[in-house]
Parts: structure tokens; C-alpha cells; sequence
């Protein structure tokens, strides 16, 4: 499990949230252009993970390297997407306002300049939201919401984009559809989503973090009871039928 | 109408009403959209505790005034970013002990007689040729930092955990200084209280 170049290595990391310990002995490492799914019940720890690794969270023991480097070195490479946007909340902004955010402070300056439109614009057509620009933030439905701060998080040009419960609120068609724009990002770029949802796993992950105040990392997408557990709350048989796809369980190592 | 600005104190009456908007209308917008209504009338009314500081020690109101509130706001702000929860509780007793200061204050100071409502609620009639300048060069940079750095607060107004990661990297601490800076500024020049529209001293020469 060791790489020669990881993007993200965890060694040992563990945080207490008043006293209460949230995650320990986190240990892991996340190669190029991995889709890393966190999955794992409320409360279990994953929105930490998250947070430690953008570097807003400092671990109370361990060590956490995104390119080498300590997170919050490094934040200007990483697109976040946080859970609920504190605003998501009454607040007067454009959608384009919101995507424009990405480029703040992109080359040190308060003012924007055109290239910073432009790319905004660009994240904007990317997900297909171009046509909303101008519309307010709140008049959206959930999912077109969820795609502008996506887009506002590639707009930073991003080599991580990491995303906290991006499928919350969508229903199957959209979940499907946010798959498969991600899976298209994937391409250039290395992806962690914490999610609630199984489907991920079966669809394009790369690799499997389950987490419940320990970290059990899997380097194949496969789905193992125990994960099933972890995201349902209780043990929970595997359906599938036909052409759906699916992969082969095999049992948990410890 | 028009015969009524042949008067002095009706220009100045004027002029003093549209730099007031100018400034309210621009901070009162920020202090509205973070939800900082409570804090911006705690610290102007705290403000009243440097009126009475003023008086007792005999030093220029305008100083005991912008110096008890830029206090006032630097501790509110900390508790604010410590313990955001009990901040209500906090600007509360600030509100309570700022004004109960100011009144003792005033009492003390000997030969005080002027009624203590007229340091409260000025009167925009009676906004001298100074306070002009003042509000000219407060307006001024109101409006220029507003304009230059508005894409920073606008962020830090919406999400500021994301403006913290997007500035982060090569400007620690910069947007805490901004949110810091704001505060202080909104607070100081709230919509209701000691701002430069309602400079109270001044008042004082209509009851003389």
C-alpha cells in the first residue's frame, strides 16, 4: 500500500473534537487521478477527514502530506465543495458571483481580471449552468445549486477537487448524472467524495475509505458487508440484477 | 425650500444627510447580510461609555468616542471568532456596561448639566463645518475599500470557509484581518448610532 509518489498520504493521524476522539490512526495513501469514496455513518468522521486534509482541521497526532507538502500549503491546488454552504441560506449573490469566488485572489489581486471571467464562464458551461449566470443562488433547485459550487470549485483550477456529501438532496437521476460529470473530471483530476451513497462505489471509484472513527482503506472499489453496515447502519444484503453493474464482494480483513 | 439653504447649518444639514447614506448605505449592507445587526448596536451604543470617558478627562469627545468603540469591536470580535455561540451574551453586557459607563462618567464630571439624551440622539441641524471633513474622508474611503476590495468581502461576507482556503495559501491570516477589519469598521458607524449624521456633541450648543 505504500506508493513512491502518493497525492495524499495520511500517516497516523488522529483528531479529538473536545476531547472526544473523531477519528485515530488514520493511515493511507491516495494515488494520481484516484476517486477516493469515503463512506461511513453520521458522526463517523468523514466531513473530518475531509477538513484535515484541506488543512482547515490540524491533526493532534500523525501526518498529512497533499503533494509533499502540509494542507493548508497547498490549498490554492485543492477545489473544495463543502456539505451545505453556510449560504446556502437567504444571501443576495448571482450564481455567477458565487463561481467568481473560485478565481479570489487567483494571481494575489483584489480585482478581477478578464481571464478570471472567462474561466469562470467556462466552469459555468462545463456543468452546463451557463444559461443560470445571472440568476440568484438561492431560486435554485438543490442540484443545480450542488453543480455551481462544483463549478465554483473548479473554477480554482484544481489538481484535488474533494466533495462532502455532494448527492445529498438529489434524487437517483440526478446522483447518476453528477456521476457521470465526475467521472469526466476524473479524468484529469484526483477526486475524494464522502458520501452516503453506495451507488458511487459501484459506478467509478477507485478506492474505499470506510470511516467510523478508524479509517479501513481500500485500494479496489469493492464492497464488503462490514462497508454496508457502515453506510446503512445495519447489515444489509447486495441485489443486483442484470445488466446493472457489479463486483464481486470479498470479506473484511478484520 | 430653496430659501432654507441660505442657511449654513441647512447646507451642512444636507451635505451631512447624503455622506450618511453614502456610508450607512454601503456598511449597513454588510452589516445586514452577515447578520451582525446586534453587534453594530452594541458597540455604537458601548460607544457612549467614550463620550463619558471624554468628558471626565476633559479630552476631545470625537477621540474617547472612536477610541472606546474600536475597543469595544477588537473584544467583540474576539469573542466573537472564540466562542461564537455566547457572542449575543457578550455584545449584550458590552451594550449594557459601554452605556452604564458613560452615564456615571457624565455624572461625575463637574459642572456637566446637559441633558444626557442629547449625547444620544444628535440633531443633523446642528453638524459644524469639522464633522463635514470627517465624514467627507470617511465616506471617501468607505466607498474606495468597498469598491477595491469587494470581491474579498462579498466571499468572506458568503462562505468564508472557502475565502479562508482560496487565501490561504499565499496571505495567511488576510481574510480574518478583512472580517476583523470590517467588523470594526461596520460597527463603528452603524446606521442608528454615533455616526457622523448624529454626532451628539455638538448638540449640546443648541441647549446652551
Amino acid at each position: 500500500m505504500v506508493m513512491e509518489n502518493p497525492v495524499i498520504r495520511f500517516q497516523n493521524v488522529a483528531f479529538s473534537f473536545n476531547g472526544r476522539p473523531v477519528l485515530r490512526d488514520a493511515s493511507f495513501d491516495i494515488d494520481e487521478k484516484a476517486f477516493l469514496a469515503v463512506i461511513g455513518p453520521n458522526g463517523g468522521g468523514k466531513t473530518t477527514l475531509l477538513k484535515l486534509l484541506l488543512g482547515l482541521l490540524k491533526p493532534d497526532h500523525g501526518i498529512i502530506r497533499v503533494f509533499g507538502q502540509p494542507p493548508d500549503k497547498v490549498t490554492h491546488r485543492i477545489g473544495y465543495v463543502p456539505q451545505d454552504v453556510a449560504a446556502a441560506r437567504a444571501f443576495p449573490i448571482s450564481v455567477m458571483d458565487v463561481v467568481l469566488m473560485g478565481r479570489l485572489r487567483m494571481h494575489g489581486r483584489a480585482r478581477l481580471s478578464g481571464s478570471d471571467r472567462a474561466a469562470a464562464r467556462d466552469a459555468l458551461e462545463e456543468l452546463e449552468m451557463l444559461d443560470c449566470g445571472n440568476r440568484r443562488i438561492d431560486e435554485l433547485s438543490g442540484g443545480q445549486r450542488e453543480r455551481v459550487f462544483i463549478a465554483r470549485a473548479l473554477a480554482t483550477d484544481p489538481d484535488i477537487l474533494i466533495l462532502d456529501e455532494p448527492t445529498t438532496g438529489l434524487d437517483s437521476t440526478g446522483r447518476a448524472d453528477l456521476y457521470a460529470l465526475l467521472k469526466k473530471i476524473n479524468q484529469s483530476k484526483t477526486i475524494v467524495m464522502a458520501s452516503h451513497d453506495i451507488m458511487v462505489l459501484s459506478t467509478q471509484a477507485t478506492a474505499v475509505a470506510c470511516v467510523n472513527r478508524s479509517v479501513h482503506y481500500h485500494d479496489e472499489a469493492e464492497i464488503t458487508e462490514p462497508m454496508m453496515a457502515a453506510a446503512y447502519g445495519c447489515p444489509v444484503e447486495l441485489v443486483a440484477h442484470g445488466i446493472i453493474p457489479h463486483r464481486i464482494l470479498k470479506t473484511h480483513e478484520d | 425650500m430653496i430659501e432654507a439653504l441660505q442657511y449654513e447649518f441647512m447646507r451642512n444639514a444636507v451635505i451631512a444627510g447624503v455622506f450618511a447614506s453614502l456610508i450607512c448605505g454601503i456598511i449597513g449592507t454588510f452589516v445586514v447580510v452577515n447578520r451582525l445587526v446586534f453587534i453594530a448596536g452594541g458597540i455604537a451604543h458601548a460607544a457612549f461609555g467614550g463620550i463619558g470617558l471624554a468628558f471626565f478627562f476633559g479630552i476631545p469627545y470625537l477621540l474617547g468616542t472612536i477610541g472606546f468603540s474600536l475597543v469595544a469591536s477588537v473584544f467583540m470580535t474576539l469573542v466573537l471568532l472564540k466562542a461564537k455561540n455566547r457572542a449575543d451574551t457578550f455584545i449584550g453586557v458590552i451594550w449594557a456596561v459601554g452605556m452604564a459607563v458613560g452615564i456615571i462618567l457624565l455624572d461625575l464630571t463637574p459642572g456637566y448639566t446637559v441633558n444626557l439624551m442629547t449625547y444620544l440622539f444628535g440633531s443633523i441641524l446642528a453638524v459644524p463645518n469639522s464633522d463635514l471633513w470627517w465624514m467627507l474622508g470617511l465616506g471617501g474611503f468607505t466607498v474606495f475599500a468597498a469598491g477595491y476590495f469587494y470581491r474579498d468581502l462579498l466571499a468572506v461576507s458568503y462562505d468564508d470557509e472557502f475565502a479562508r482556503l482560496r487565501g490561504g495559501a499565499r496571505r495567511p491570516g488576510l481574510f480574518s484581518v478583512y472580517r476583523h477589519d470590517c467588523r470594526v469598521y461596520r460597527a463603528d458607524h452603524p446606521g442608528g448610532g454615533p455616526d457622523p449624521g448624529h454626532r451628539p456633541a455638538d448638540d449640546s450648543a443648541l441647549y446652551r
